[in-house]
Order: C-alpha cells, then sequence, then structure tokens
C-alpha cells in the first residue's frame, strides 16, 4: 500500500511541477508576443497558439492534481454537516462522490483517446503540428485523475470499521 | 420544459448539493441526460467540448491575472498600501476602520480577488483593530465587507471571466464596474462614519506632514502603476486583456524580484504551482461548463429563457427586480465565478431580452453575487474573516448585518441608474 502511496505522490508532484512549468511557458509567451508585436512590429501568430495549448495541458494536469489533493472547488456544506453528525453517512457519501468523479474520468478518458486519435490526422493552423498533441491532454490528465480517484476509493474501503 | 431537460437541471444541483466538485456536476449531469436520453453518440461530445471550451486566446487572461495577484501578495507589496491607506483615511473618527476600507480600494486594484483580500489585509488589520479597542466581530465584519470592494475596482478577475463567457468587451466590463465599486465602498465609509460618531471610535495617529505624505504616496505609487497599466492598456484599445495581463505579470515580477527583492526563485516557484493549481480548477469548471451549455443548447434552453422572459413581460424595473431576487438567493449557494461560468451566459441573454443593458447587468450581476460572499450559509468571506478573528460566528453576523444593508442600498442605487455602470466607458468611448 506504502509503495502505491508512494508512486501516488510522485505522480502528484510531477503533475504539479508541469502544470507551474506550463504556466511559465505560457506567461512568457504571451508577454513575448506583447514585446513582438509592439516593440518590432511583427506579429506572430505562433506563439500564441502555443500559449493556448501550453495554458491547455496547464489546466489539464492541475485538474488532475486536484483530484488528488481534493481541493476542487464545491460547495461543501451538506459534507461538513454529515461529518459532524453523521460521520458514517458521510463515509458513504464520500464514496458515492468518488464513484462518480471516477464514471466521469473514465468516460473523459475513453472518448478522450478517440478524439485524440482523430485530431492527429488534422494539424494546427499556426505551427503546422498534429491537434493530437494538444489534444492528447484531456485522456492523460483524466487517465491520471482516474488512477487518483480510484486510489482514493480503495483506501477508503481499507479504513473503514 | 421537457422531462430531459429537468433530468438534466435536477441531477446537477442534486450533484452540486451533496458536495460533487462544481466541474464534475457538470460533466456527471451530461453524463446522465446522455443516459436517460438514449442519445449515445453524443458521448464522444464530450471531451471534445470540454477542450475546445478551453481552448480561447481570452481565457489566458485568467491565470495571467491570478499569477499577478499572488505575485503581489507574494511581494509583499501591502504594507505600502496599508501605510498610504493610514495617511489619506486615517484622519476621520474611526480612522482604522476607515484605513481598512481604503485599502481594501487600494489593493483591490491590483488582486482583484476577494479572498486574497482578507487574506492579505485581515491579518494585518483585524488584530490592530482590536488592540484599539473594536471588538474582535466588528473588526472582522469591516474587513469581510470591504473585501468585496476587491471584485468590482478593475482589474477585476470575475469581470474578465464575465465579458469571456459572455462575449463583452472586457475593457468596457471593468470601466463598468469601477464607478459602482467605488460607491460600494463610500456606503460602507458612510456607514463607518456614522457608526463611529455613535460608538465614539479613535482617530489613527500618523505623521501627516506634507514630505511624510509625499513619502507614502511615493511608496504607493510603484504598486499602484499596475492597475494604471491595466485600465490604460486595456481602455485605449491598445491591448487585449491577455496581453494586459501579461503585462501586469511582468511588472510584478520587476518590482517584487528587482526593485524589492522580496521574492527569490523558491518562493516564485511556489507562486506558480499555486496559481496554475488555482486557475487550473477554474477553466476545468469552463471546460465542463462548456460541455453542459452545449446540452442546454441542444435542449433550446437560451431561447425558451427568452421567451419566457417575454411572456412574463415582467417590464424594466420588474425584469431587474426579479432578476436581483434570483441572484441574491444564488449567492447566498454559489460562490461568483462558479455562478458566472455557469449562468453568466443564459442570465445575460435573458436580461437583454426584457430590455435591460448587457453591460449594466453584468455589473449588477457581478455585484449582487458578491455580496452573496457576505451572506450565510456559503458566505466564503464571512467564514475566512471569522477564522482570522476568531470571534464567533454569531457576533460577527450580527456586526455584519449594517455592512450588509449598506451593501444592498449601494446594489439599489447601482441597480435603478443604469448611468453609475455605463457614463464611464460611454465617456471613454467604450460603447455607443
Amino acid at each position: 500500500m506504502s509503495r502505491l502511496q508512494n508512486l501516488l505522490r510522485i505522480a502528484e508532484r510531477t503533475l504539479t511541477l508541469l502544470a507551474a512549468f506550463c504556466l511559465a511557458v505560457m506567461t512568457t509567451l504571451v508577454v513575448a508576443q506583447v514585446v513582438f508585436r509592439y516593440g518590432l512590429n511583427t506579429g506572430s501568430s505562433f506563439t500564441e497558439e502555443l500559449a493556448r495549448y501550453a495554458m491547455i495541458w496547464m489546466a489539464l494536469f492541475a485538474a488532475a492534481v486536484g483530484v488528488r489533493e481534493a481541493s476542487h472547488i464545491r460547495i461543501d456544506f451538506v459534507p461538513e454537516l454529515l461529518a459532524r453528525l453523521a460521520p458514517r453517512l458521510n463515509r458513504v457519501l464520500r464514496f458515492g462522490l468518488d464513484l462518480v468523479s471516477l464514471t466521469v474520468f473514465l468516460v473523459l478518458l475513453w472518448y478522450g483517446v478517440d478524439a485524440t486519435m482523430f485530431a492527429m490526422g488534422q494539424s494546427s493552423p499556426g505551427l503546422q503540428i498534429p491537434l493530437g498533441f494538444p489534444y492528447a491532454a484531456v485522456p492523460i490528465a483524466f487517465g491520471f485523475a482516474a488512477v487518483f480517484a480510484l486510489a482514493r476509493l480503495l483506501t477508503a474501503g481499507a479504513d473503514a470499521p | 420544459m421537457t422531462i430531459s431537460l429537468l433530468v438534466l437541471l435536477i441531477s446537477f444541483v442534486v450533484a452540486l448539493i451533496v458536495g460533487l466538485p462544481v466541474a464534475w456536476s457538470l460533466m456527471a449531469s451530461v453524463l446522465v441526460w446522455v443516459i436517460t436520453t438514449g442519445n449515445w453518440q453524443y458521448l464522444p461530445v464530450m471531451p471534445e467540448r470540454l477542450y475546445q471550451g478551453m481552448d480561447s486566446f481570452l481565457l489566458m487572461s485568467i491565470p495571467l491575472f491570478i499569477l499577478a495577484g499572488e505575485l503581489v501578495n507574494e511581494g509583499r507589496i501591502t504594507d505600502r498600501l496599508v501605510h498610504f491607506a493610514n495617511v489619506v483615511f486615517g484622519w476621520m473618527r474611526g480612522g482604522l476602520a476607515q484605513v481598512n476600507i481604503g485599502a481594501s480600494i487600494l489593493f483591490s486594484g491590483i488582486t482583484g480577488v476577494a479572498l486574497g483580500d482578507i487574506a492579505a489585509l485581515g491579518q494585518l488589520f483585524i488584530p490592530a483593530m482590536v488592540k484599539q479597542g473594536y471588538t474582535s466581530a466588528y473588526a472582522a465584519a469591516v474587513t469581510a465587507s470591504s473585501s468585496i470592494i476587491g471584485p468590482m475596482v478593475p482589474p477585476s478577475l470575475i469581470a474578465v471571466i464575465y465579458g469571456s463567457v459572455t462575449d463583452l468587451s472586457i475593457g468596457a466590463l471593468m470601466a463598468a464596474c469601477l464607478v459602482p465599486g467605488l460607491l460600494i465602498g463610500l456606503a460602507q465609509m458612510v456607514l463607518v462614519a456614522f457608526q463611529a460618531r455613535v460608538y465614539q471610535f479613535p482617530r489613527v495617529e500618523a505623521d501627516r506632514s506634507p514630505r511624510a505624505i509625499a513619502q507614502a504616496t511615493g511608496g504607493a505609487l510603484v504598486p499602484l502603476m499596475i492597475p494604471v497599466i491595466i485600465l490604460a492598456g486595456l481602455l485605449s484599445g491598445v491591448m487585449t486583456p491577455t496581453e494586459a495581463g501579461g503585462v501586469a505579470v511582468a511588472y510584478a515580477l520587476a518590482v517584487s524580484m528587482l526593485l524589492y527583492r522580496s521574492i527569490r526563485l523558491p518562493a516564485l516557484l511556489a507562486v506558480l504551482r499555486r496559481s496554475s493549481v488555482f486557475s487550473g480548477q477554474l477553466l476545468i469548471i469552463v471546460g465542463c461548463g462548456a460541455a453542459f451549455s452545449w446540452v442546454m443548447g441542444m435542449e433550446n434552453v437560451p431561447a425558451t429563457m427568452g421567451r419566457l422572459v417575454a411572456d412574463l413581460s415582467l417590464g424594466y424595473v420588474g425584469s431587474l427586480l426579479v432578476f436581483n431576487a434570483m441572484l441574491l438567493v444564488l449567492g447566498c449557494f454559489i460562490d461568483p465565478t462558479t455562478a458566472i461560468i455557469i449562468f453568466g451566459p443564459l442570465l445575460s441573454a435573458a436580461a437583454v431580452h426584457a430590455g435591460i443593458d448587457p453591460l449594466h447587468f453584468g455589473v449588477v450581476a457581478i455585484l449582487n453575487l458578491n455580496i452573496g460572499l457576505l451572506t450565510p450559509p456559503l458566505g466564503v468571506c464571512l467564514f475566512a474573516a471569522e477564522r482570522i478573528a476568531r470571534c464567533g460566528f454569531v457576533p460577527l453576523l450580527r456586526a455584519i448585518l449594517p455592512f450588509l444593508f449598506a451593501n444592498l442600498v449601494g446594489l439599489g442605487l447601482v441597480s435603478a441608474f443604469p448611468a453609475i455602470s455605463l457614463a464611464l466607458p460611454r465617456a471613454l468611448g467604450l460603447i455607443p
């Protein structure tokens, strides 16, 4: 179990670093674009496109990290109430929520792979790279999200009475 | 309203209430819709909508504004603003409470996120106010209430989000929010001035010689250039919101790393991590929201909504009242960003049907939903201020009531007089 937890932690850290890296790249590209456009008067659709892809990768990596940290934006009024009043019921609810999340992730993973395969055949307007590269962020991120959710489901089963 | 639409909406609301994250609630309800209507051929559309919903140049302004705000928070720029606010607002009776509000107005010009305001200013002001004899509940109430000015005064993240989901000009929206934001600040200051007279609040002693004033102004000038740069870039049409966000990041980075030397590399990495995770969580809601709106479009919701508004024929004033009531209820349960991503496009279209100017409605919606940050059961700013002040929830509720009233009066004025919002963008030539 602890080896699995270790692997998960490494995955989480790597994804966080990658997200931070993508944000840095995106920011640099946007600033560079401003400099190019106003300083050198040479607009470039490459930078714009690449920055957009960096944002998409960042957002999806961060979304997977949020699953691991359980930090996604949500209304936690009912869960907090249940945690105080009926801890056992709350555990059931948490299990149910993780199960629904997992289903969503698996659907997005499955059809995300399809969409990526399809997009591999198209090329991006500016950079002329296969559109599958930015699209691949969807199945990869939700693959990780599914693993994180599955791990939570398993550990929840382990420490149940 | 068809049954399949009802299934979509009910499953979304239920998922939201039991605590499923907003993004997955949107996707799960789309999934339930696909299953119950048997439209299996639409399953592959879900990841495509998610991707395309995020694939926009404009949306990049969200992570950029968040990053700029985080840099300012980390770079200890707050101290300079507070010192400046002390000199400018502290001479009034109830000085420290006034300074708290004034600092929020200045500070909000930089981050534009209400919770960031509480985190940065609450730590500073709540203990200081208690030391001067204010009750901790009152200190928390002033801090929480003034924090909602932040999302109004440009550059505001929420205006960026509202503009990008409704296709309104972000520059015009920011300009439209400025006067209402200042008006709310003024309403709160008037209230504090009144309370200060009744309860004999103290003033703030500070050196107010011309030289000290000049020094404080000079110290605040560098950070205050951030909103100036953004507004000037946006309003003159020289920069897109995304580019303005990029320039704001570059400026904040240069100031905090080179001029003040208050951020070093490890701290920069931490800031990048925090900002990317936070903006990722907003963007994923935008993406999942795109899939959700796509289904709403399949169900003809926007058109039906428009017809419904037309059929009800509430008139201009009636519609504004109804929309405000709806938003106030919505704001009690959902945070403004989420509410705007999900319901913004729909409500904005409905408002246009009712003859309300979309820009005016945007300002009303943003202000209204932000007041929701101060109301139970889910007033996030209320909880955040209580956590710092540890004054107990009931005393805080009692102390916040007059402020809530002042804010609602402000909201009423902004709703009733479109000119408060529209005069500035019109004067700047951003709208006809």
